[in-house]
């Protein structure tokens, strides 16, 4: 997934600068959508203008960029965590129910805007997006008390008669850096971890789902209180000034080269940092498999949202007599997801600005093209694509598509395929399929990556008590579930001793002696034996 | 440097450190080693910081040979997969999260604890399966010496590596990759460890100081307070990153505690310090003169006694410190102890709250309420009520920093935790294609629906066999209630059978 620079965007918003004011915007927001979609003046009034701050509830603060836009935000961001607002377990869960709401009573607003931004099918949008966060949100409200209680650990000897304990504590001011290819989902669900742990947080929506970033600017601040909670918007230029400032956390979604841009920024303030980037994710397919319940299950995870997935497969390994009955199969499952012509098809995304549509049209002329290759620069469609006979030097196989395209290079066994793997940097996600539960196991334990599925797509990211996050370039740190809420606190060691019994204490204080030193060890290693002791 | 680096990986990439058994192999060499070696270990410690054997055991040796133990009684456990809860839609499959090793980590050590802050993260490191670069601090350079002769006798030469240098050295060292980087020191390298790191993308754990904070609440029995404070200070003559760097109480508490912390003085290092075996001194004559600073113009309760040829700075305490002077802007990392005093607790909480999240927080008071409020209002990497450094002892506490204290944490289950790659891995079959016909398009509203249900359900074994056993239960009862009749009949004759099996049982 990728936050890419957004050139075009800003400069709209520049354009933008001198459009009516904000109220009325707001006005046009709680209106109800006409007939036909959501307004196109959304494209217009809520195009990133410069470092434009959202504060919700209250008027729109407008200001110009010469002074610091984020500076008066943040510092009210700030008092607010410092106060303590955030900290009650009863003012997280109405946060949470509010993200709930948010949803619930915003659902077609929602569902027209990803179609407005990436064309998507209702089917597409409530699994994929709604119903997932939605999922988050259930299970943060239902487990919340349970993850905030202090974890009390096993002592040793000399801490026996103490209380020691972890304790969940919020770090303070989180900045969440959302991409565009699930606007909502990678948005929401990073969100419900930081509420739930009790931060205040900055959210900073992408600039290039337009629809999405008007509907995350102008309406979630209403469902969340505003003393700690903003949105912030803008382009590459407004981030970067955003990531001068010092925050608590960051948590960002993007491509591996704005993480390294977001990890150095975060470096100057040692800003803790979670990076969920990208990567080409390999799809091992073993010849012992039945090639058409593979390429059904290869093509809805590469063509879900035209590609432009994470963790979709990127290019699938097989030996050319797999490849041979790979592709009947792969056409076959094609016309019968997307019909004759796909660009007809209600359940086929597109691809999400100018940009994009260019630099993947160019991927096509990589290798052969066995199925698909169509194009439409108007509409921003591309054609489910297979590509052959792809070289590894070819540029298709050198950055990470994030569209519908997929190669398949050959490889001649499943050592061979391991070796290509490990040859490259760490992915995502990473596929095997085989009958044979031994190669799935082999490809497991021989390679690494963010997450791994055996036999399938990317369904090891709708289980939240499984971590989600990548592994060397594709990221750092996980969330979802649990793991959010973890990711979000600082696990804080606390000892609370008894102000007594200092004739016990007595043995470490100096002058030393060998004798006190044998006792000491006693009590230091002493773990198992507590219970027979007490 | 890079060669160096190429090698190391390349060991890594044989897969040889991953097995259960050689990591249990190394670390069992690696205690081997430090038992065998105790002497020389001590008596580089003693050369660099002028540390008795018994402290230097008392407070290095000790630590590292209890977190071995505790690797290698626990580590087969932790190296297996562990089961994850199923949703409905992966209710047939396999789920579970794998820790796997990261690869080449980079550790680099500090100077005050020179054996320990090298070779806790490695035994953490070795256990996760990883292959290890050491930088030990050049400031201690007779430790450093000793580990780089030593590790190579006992552990793998080619995954394991000591790389001794200075700032040149580890400059050239940060420009390779690595996977992971466990750095422990001062917060100003700390952001160029983390700024080299980003080039790569590589995730840090960094351990740095900061301004530890210690509240003496006025309910509490100074005696004890004080004993253990001057314990926890004036350890390894104040150079501990968790050692208490200052205490906040009321004005008036201030003379008794000089006064006892005098008399404690007295009693732990004798009448003449300078002739204590237990007493440290500082690593250098820059830091010595950086902590000499710290005294101008301050009011001297007690110690102050200098020698710049032995490097001697006495346990020293200041009274009526103002907070803008510079013995309060930078940690102080020496037998320098500063009271501020404050009104009341409140003032001592914006205090902590103004300044940055410091590694470690203490208070002191025989009011339980007081120091749940301490904790729950202010941020450290760890906290101990009624004692201090205790918190670091205890391996199933996670051990690190928060804010400009650092990042990340180690020690026991979770150093293990910090060099692993937790990852998630779902199993399934290429069989039930049918049910997954849901998910494919073309889509209809009632897909919609059904998808939701089988995502958002959340099911694991115990339920299902829950609801298994109160089915099986109600069939029992049904059965039991349709058959009454005959039960009953027959019961004579299966009590008569029941009897004749168990005394025949009993007779053989």
């Amino acid at each position: 997934m990728s936050t890419r620079p957004l050139r075009e965007v800003l400069v709209k918003s520049r354009l933008a600068a001198s459009s009516p004011p904000r109220a009325r915007v707001r006005h046009e927001a709680r209106a109800t959508p006409p007939p036909g979609g959501w307004p196109c003046v959304g494209h217009f009034l809520t195009a990133g203008l410069p470092g434009r701050v959202r504060q919700p509830g209250g008027r729109a603060a407008w200001q110009s960029l010469r002074m610091d836009p984020f500076e008066d935000t943040l510092r009210r961001l700030r008092e607010a965590f410092h106060m303590g607002r955030t900290r009650s377990a009863e003012f997280r869960a109405a946060q949470l129910r509010g993200l709930g709401r948010f949803l619930h009573e915003n659902k077609q607003l929602l569902h027209d805007a990803l179609a407005q931004d990436l064309h998507k099918s209702a089917f597409e949008s409530e699994l994929s997006e709604v119903a997932i966060s939605q999922g988050e949100i259930t299970l943060a409200l239902r487990n919340l008390r349970a993850w905030m209680k202090d974890e009390h650990v096993p002592k040793n000897l000399a801490t026996q008669l103490d209380s020691a304990f972890i304790r969940k504590e919020p770090f303070g001011l989180v900045l969440i850096i959302a991409p565009w290819n699930y606007p909502l989902n990678l948005t929401l669900v990073p969100l419900v971890g930081a509420l739930a742990a009790g931060n205040c947080v900055v959210l900073k929506p992408s600039e290039i789902s337009k629809s999405m970033e008007k509907v995350l600017a102008e309406v979630l601040p209403r469902y969340l209180d505003e003393s700690c909670f903003a949105v912030v918007l803008g382009g590459p230029q407004e981030t970067g000034k955003l990531l001068e400032h010092r925050f608590d956390y960051i948590f960002f979604t993007g491509s591996p080269r704005v993480g390294k841009i977001v990890m150095t920024a975060a470096a100057k303030h040692l800003t803790p940092v979670t990076l969920e980037l990208g990567g080409k994710n390999p799809c091992y397919v073993d010849d012992n498999c039945d090639p058409q319940t593979v390429a059904n299950r290869v093509a809805w995870f590469r063509y879900f949202n035209a590609g432009q997935t994470c963790v979709a497969p990127d290019y699938v390994l097989c030996s050319p007599e797999m490849q041979e009955r790979l592709l009947p199969a792969l056409q076959s499952t094609i016309t019968r997801f997307y019909g004759d012509d796909p660009q007809s098809s209600p359940n086929l995304g597109r691809i999400i600005n100018q940009k994009q549509f260019q630099r993947l049209r160019a991927l096509l002329g990589c290798g052969h093209v066995a199925i698909g290759g169509q194009s439409d620069e108007s509409d921003r469609y591309i054609a489910p694509t297979v590509l052959v006979d792809v070289q590894e030097t070819e540029p298709v196989m050198q950055e990470e598509i994030f569209g519908p395209i997929l190669p398949i290079v050959n490889v001649r066994s499943v050592d061979e395929a391991i070796e290509f793997i490990n040859r490259r940097e760490k992915p995502l996600a990473l596929y095997a399929f085989s009958n044979s539960s031994q190669v799935v196991k082999r490809v497991l334990t021989q390679t690494s990556s963010g997450g791994f599925c055996g036999n399938d797509g990317f369904m090891h990211m709708t289980l939240a008590s499984l971590p989600f996050g990548g592994v060397g370039a594709s990221g750092m740190g996980q969330y979802h579930g649990k793991f959010s809420f973890d990711t979000f606190s600082h696990h804080r060691a606390c000892l609370l001793r008894r102000p007594g019994m200092e004739k016990l204490n007595a043995l470490r204080y100096p002058p030393h002696s060998p004798r006190r030193l044998r006792v000491l060890l006693v009590a230091m290693e002493a773990r198992g034996c507590s219970c027979t002791l007490l | 440097m890079e060669r160096e680096v190429q090698r190391v990986r390349q060991a890594f990439l044989s897969g040889r450190s991953r097995p259960l058994r050689f990591r249990l192999q190394q670390l069992e060499a690696l205690r081997r080693m430090v038992q065998e070696r105790e002497k020389d270990i001590l008596a580089a410690i003693a050369a660099d910081l002028c540390k008795s054997e018994l402290n230097a055991y008392s407070q290095e040796v000790i630590t590292v040979l209890g977190e071995i133990d505790f690797m290698l009684e626990n580590l087969p456990e932790w190296v297996t997969a562990k089961p994850v809860k199923k949703n409905l839609l992966t209710m047939m499959d396999e789920a579970y999260i794998q820790p796997q090793p990261l690869g080449v980590v980079l550790i680099i050590g500090a100077w005050n604890y020179p054996f320990v802050l090298i070779i806790q993260p490695l035994i953490g490191a070795i256990a996760a399966g990883n292959a290890v670069i050491i930088k030990p601090s050049e400031l201690s350079e007779n430790t450093a010496k000793t580990v780089a002769k030593l590790l190579p006798q006992y552990l793998d030469q080619d995954l394991y590596v000591v790389i001794n240098g200075g700032v040149e050295e580890t400059t050239e060292l940060l420009k390779q990759r690595f996977d992971h980087i466990f750095y422990t020191g001062n917060t100003a390298v700390g952001k160029i460890v983390m700024e080299a790191a980003a080039k790569h993308l590589t995730p840090v754990t960094l351990e740095l100081g900061g301004k530890s904070p210690c509240y003496i609440d006025k309910d509490c029995d100074l005696d004890i307070v004080c004993r253990r404070i001057t314990w926890g200070k004036y350890m390894n003559c104040g150079q501990t990153c968790i050692a208490p760097d200052y205490i906040l109480c009321e004005a008036s508490l201030q003379s008794q505690i000089v006064w006892k912390i005098k008399e404690t003085v007295k009693e732990f290092y004798g009448e003449n310090i300078k002739e204590s075996p237990d007493y440290e001194r500082i690593i250098n004559l820059r830091h010595f003169k950086r902590i000499l600073s710290l005294l101008e113009g301050q009011k001297i309760a007690l110690g102050g006694e200098t020698d710049e040829a032995t490097r001697y700075i006495a346990p020293t305490v200041l009274t009526d410190v103002d907070p803008k002077t510079k013995v309060m802007q930078e940690e102080i990392f020496g037998p320098v102890l500063p009271i501020v005093p404050v009104k009341n607790v409140d003032e001592a909480i914006d205090f902590i709250n103004e300044r940055e999240k410091p590694l470690a927080l203490y208070v002191f008071s025989h009011n339980h309420k007081l120091i749940k409020r301490m904790i729950d209002e202010t941020s450290s990497g760890g906290v101990t009520g009624n004692d201090v450094i205790m918190h670091f002892t205890l391996n199933s506490f996670p051990f690190g920093g928060v804010g400009s204290s650092g990042m990340g944490a180690y020690h026991g289950k979770h150093s293990f935790d910090t060099f692993s790659h937790q990852r998630p891995c779902l199993l399934k079959s290429l069989k039930r294609e049918g049910a997954n016909k849901l998910r494919y398009p073309p889509n209809s509203q009632s897909k919609v629906d059904w998808g939701k249900f089988f995502l958002l359900r959340r099911f694991n074994k115990e339920k299902l066999g829950l609801l298994v056993l109160t089915f099986l239960g109600i069939v029992a009862a049904v059965l039991v209630k349709k058959y009454q009749a005959v039960l009953r009949r027959k019961a004579l004759l299966i009590f008569l059978v029941v009897h004749r099996l168990r005394w025949s049982s009993k007779q053989r």
